[in-house]
């Protein structure tokens, strides 16, 4: 019963925050709303008993992500200016006729392409019955099977470190004044004192 | 209720892909919207893949899940830079506007 009423918590907390998240007027309501469906999200890994990358979703998506969107929001004027470019009430009914079908379809082919399964229950909190260690079993895979894809992920992380700074940088600091050690070596008796 | 099976995972995790999706379509002149519902799309997938690692019990599931994670923070890395580039040159952020690129 407790699981249950867990799940349908968090999922109508999710669904509702993203269905606010995208139709609001105010850009940094939507980021607040965004961190809400980290949360949520995590609440659920965390009942099917993945409470490492529940930890992670936190930390990475929440501490790191969240807040990058937050610094932006805070630092752009965010106003849409034109307000001709605003959408008609016949494009919003043909949006959300194309997600009504395409959630249609995927749900459609989840259903049918499971019927004949003899069991479809999830058992949740695995790591506490079992008394097993999510983190531990995810550590005995990764550096071993997975570390072709450990390996590539730290690189994609680089590459985009390095492409962030290289865009942001401003490569015209004359505003700073620095030292020129050789010249101030360089003087000498001749070229620092004139006689008037 | 009966207990949780499978369809009830997979119906949040459509559920938020449909969303996500249609938040890239409402949101065409905000562009910090459009990463938002990217990254609700994401959300979508990523709950997904956890809820068949614990009905199939196996931990490449999560191991992907992971790497869906690292994947998204870099792409909103490099695609705020782009985004404050563009804002310091242009001032507005309506990307209806943009007529520098040319294809």
């Amino acid at each position: 019963m407790f699981p249950q009423i867990l799940f349908y918590l968090f999922s109508s907390v999710i669904v509702v925050s993203a269905i606010c998240a995208i139709y609001n007027k105010s850009t940094m309501n939507s980021v607040l709303l965004l961190v809400l469906i980290f949360f949520n999200t995590s609440g659920i890994f965390l009942l099917l008993g993945a409470e490492f990358v529940a930890i992670v979703l936190v930390l990475v998506y929440v501490g790191a992500i969240a807040v990058l969107f937050l610094f932006v929001v805070m630092m752009l004027d965010t106003q849409i200016k034109n307000s001709l470019k605003n959408i008609t009430k016949k494009q919003y009914f043909i949006f959300g006729l194309i997600g009504i079908l395409i959630f249609t379809e995927i749900i459609s082919v989840i259903y049918i392409s499971l019927i004949d399964q003899k069991s479809l229950e999830v058992i949740l909190y695995n790591s506490i019955l079992k008394n097993e260690n999510n983190t531990l079993e995810i550590g005995k895979v990764l550096y071993t099977d997975f570390l072709f894809i450990f390996q590539s992920l730290g690189l994609i992380l680089f590459i985009a470190m390095i492409g962030s700074i290289a865009l942001t940088l401003n490569k015209k600091r004359t505003f700073i004044k620095q030292q020129n050690i050789s010249k101030q070596i360089a003087r000498n008796k001749e070229n620092s004192i004139s006689m008037v | 209720m009966d207990s949780l099976n499978i369809y009830h995972f997979l119906t949040l995790s459509t559920l938020l892909f449909s969303i996500g999706l249609c938040g890239i379509f409402i949101n065409r002149s905000n562009i910090i919207a459009i990463l938002i519902s990217l990254e609700i799309v994401l959300l979508g997938v990523n709950v997904s893949f956890i809820s068949f690692s614990a009905f199939l019990q196996d931990i490449s599931g999560q191991i992907f899940a992971i790497a869906i994670l690292t994947i998204a923070g870099a792409e909103m890395a490099i695609g705020l830079a782009i985004l404050i580039m563009h804002y310091q040159k242009n001032k507005n952020i309506d990307i209806q506007e943009i007529s520098q690129i040319k294809g």
